[in-house]
């Protein structure tokens, strides 16, 4: 048998999105290394580890070196986690080996660790436990002195915990983000599989990410991943370790408009992510009422999450339009969140967002704006968020839209539409347009993946009974360009210069 | 009469810094303590709850209960010194009085 071939089998953890990246779970009958700088996480994620298995049947032990079980007992209660009436039930069981304070040790000769090892397995023995965890290896080193027989020793305890059949994991100490893997140089641990956290300041935000350095023997997703710790522990955002299993629909959906379904070949897909593009005042939130109340017209449910306006202007603008969203949210057809970007970290809006589509499952979801969200992230950061929730949107098969400013009045692209307008189905652009001493606006529809569209640039009214889509500007160039000219050139001239970006 | 020093070994079956620290005690006892100690011996192997119950993680390691303070020496014992030290008896002690127990 060639055991080059085998691959190591994976312990599925049960903490949200680490299981996904790491390719189905952690090394089963190994240790991996979990290795972070200081609040980076770690012993949060040693505990759910266990939690997780105790709530799978799989009985755990926690081996603390540092903070003692009865602090960890308290500590934990923060995430719902009631340490205590797991180790009644024989789930979980501590081994507290953490400073008494009244300690007082010496060192007088050669030493091993036996006697840590015959407590580990004693407890193993005690719950019948398949997980272990061991918090921390910089807490050992503080503790006792010689860091050779330490290494040595730590080495003899990793091959002990895979004797006992049990997988592990065992954090360890950083001093920076991106140097060296732990403080200690534990050859011995990292030469097999090791994750990282990372607690990392970018541009006055902290943004933590998990990565998976490596797996001996099995695969796992590469990069890294950004992780939220929540109210109930820590949740891993795989992004675009999703799995996509987009089918691609051909059902059609309204726009809410029929002119603009009509532009659009039809209407939008089923399962498409929508940008509508504008400066302030071009109709953003006019197209995001009529896109929500389009779909309860046609018996759908709509999800709105609003970032630009207080609930009341919400409904108060869509009342000034003739759509009833107070009721509308009273018979559970349509949800309106409302939110400053300011009060929580972009991950944990995510989460949010993630959540309440869950619960409310709608068939159709629409965000207003995405620029106020980029606002409180840093770009990298606001790219992670925009692909997690556009994958996760696209995998529910529900339709997306989701608008974004301008930064100037007349037109240029913001940095937003650099960033997502890969990852969209379709783009719609409002623009203003400037003819005859008068502010208009013109529409066009940029892409649509899939479909032929209208390539005309439509005026776009907007009155007491909502919006309107009208004739093709004739005349006038250069408005996407934010620069819009009346053009002198005769209708035949027109014409073939339309002809020339005709695809068909 | 209750011994003067209270004394706990901590060992690991029958491994070679585990026999070492005991021959190591044993001869420092007797130049030293002669009939002022009384010493228990713990194979962890058989009952690790004493260990975790004193906190043992390395081995072996001998635990002075009395006089006070607690302390915990680790090691095979042979720097004599440190063991000294740890169970606060200067290297030129006199020897104990009174008989032999």
């Amino acid at each position: 048998m060639n055991t080059k071939e085998q691959k190591v089998e994976k312990l599925v953890t049960g903490i949200a999105g680490l299981d996904q990246i790491a390719g189905g779970g952690l090394p089963l009958g190994r240790s991996t290394l979990l290795a972070g700088t200081a609040g980076s996480a770690k012993t949060v994620f040693a505990m759910q580890f266990l939690i997780e298995g105790a709530q799978r049947g799989q009985a755990g032990v926690f081996v603390t070196f540092e903070e003692t079980p009865a602090d960890l007992r308290k500590n934990m209660l923060g995430f719902g986690w009631d340490l205590t009436k797991f180790e009644a039930e024989r789930k979980l069981c501590f081994v507290d080996a953490s400073p008494r304070p009244d300690e007082e040790r010496v060192e007088a000769g050669a030493y091993d660790f036996g006697a840590l090892v015959a407590r580990v397995e004693a407890a193993v023995r005690k719950v019948d436990a398949k997980r272990v965890s061991l918090d921390s290896l910089g807490a050992i080193f503080v503790q006792l002195h010689d860091p050779t027989t330490v290494r040595r020793e730590l080495y003899r305890l990793s091959g002990a915990l895979k004797q006992m059949g049990v997988t592990a994991i065992v954090t360890s100490e950083r001093s920076e983000e991106y140097g060296p893997i732990s403080r200690h140089l534990m050859e011995e641990f990292v030469a097999d599989n090791v994750i990282l956290v990372r607690n990392v300041l970018d541009d006055e935000k902290r943004r933590r990410t998990v990565e998976i350095l490596k797996f001996r023997g099995t695969d796992h997703q590469k990069g890294e991943y950004p992780f939220s710790v929540t109210a109930d522990g820590v949740i891993v955002i795989p992004l675009s370790a999703i799995q996509l299993k987009q089918r691609s629909t051909t059902l059609r959906i309204t726009s809410g408009n029929e002119e603009l379904d009509a532009m659009c070949g039809g209407g939008f897909f089923r399962d498409s992510i929508i940008l509508v593009s504008g400066a302030t005042g071009t109709g953003k939130t006019l197209m995001v009422t009529a896109f929500l109340a389009g779909g309860i017209a046609r018996g759908e449910r709509s999800l709105v999450y609003c970032f630009e306006e207080s609930r009341e202007q919400f409904f108060r603008n869509a009342a000034g339009w003739g759509f009833n969203f107070e009721q509308m949210e009273r018979e559970e057809k349509l949800k309106v969140v409302t939110d400053y970007p300011e009060i929580m970290p972009l991950e944990d809006h995510l989460i949010r967002m993630k959540r309440i589509i869950q619960e409310f499952k709608p068939n159709r979801v629409a965000v207003d704006s995405l620029s106020a969200l980029e606002r409180i992230a840093t770009e990298r950061g606001f790219r992670e968020f925009v692909i997690g929730l556009t994958a996760f949107v696209k995998h529910q098969e529900i339709a997306g839209l989701f608008t974004s400013t301008t930064p100037t009045l007349l037109g240029g692209s913001s940095v937003t539409e650099a960033h997502i307008s890969t990852i969209c189905d379709s783009i719609i652009l409002l623009r203003y347009v400037e003819i005859f001493g008068e502010m208009r606006r013109g529409l066009t529809v940029l892409k649509m993946r899939g479909s032929l569209h209208d390539k005309e640039i439509r005026e776009f009214m907007i009155d007491g009974t909502g919006m309107h889509v009208g004739k093709a500007f004739r005349n006038v160039g250069g408005i996407l360009a934010g620069n819009p000219v009346q053009l002198s050139l005769a209708p035949e001239e027109i014409d073939r210069l339309r002809q020339m970006f005709h695809e068909e | 009469m209750a011994a003067e020093f209270k004394l706990e070994l901590y060992v690991v079956g029958h491994s070679s810094n585990s026999r070492a620290a005991l021959s190591n005690l044993r001869r420092i006892c007797d130049e030293k303590l002669k009939g002022r100690y009384d010493l228990q011996v713990v194979d962890v192997l058989e009952q690790p709850e004493l260990a975790e119950a004193a906190n043992v993680i390395a081995t072996p390691a001998l635990v002075k209960r009395a006089p006070l303070p607690v302390r915990m020496i680790v090691g095979d014992l042979t720097q004599t010194e440190r063991v000294l030290h740890g169970l606060d008896l200067d290297a030129d002690d006199a020897e104990g009085g009174s008989s032999e127990r």
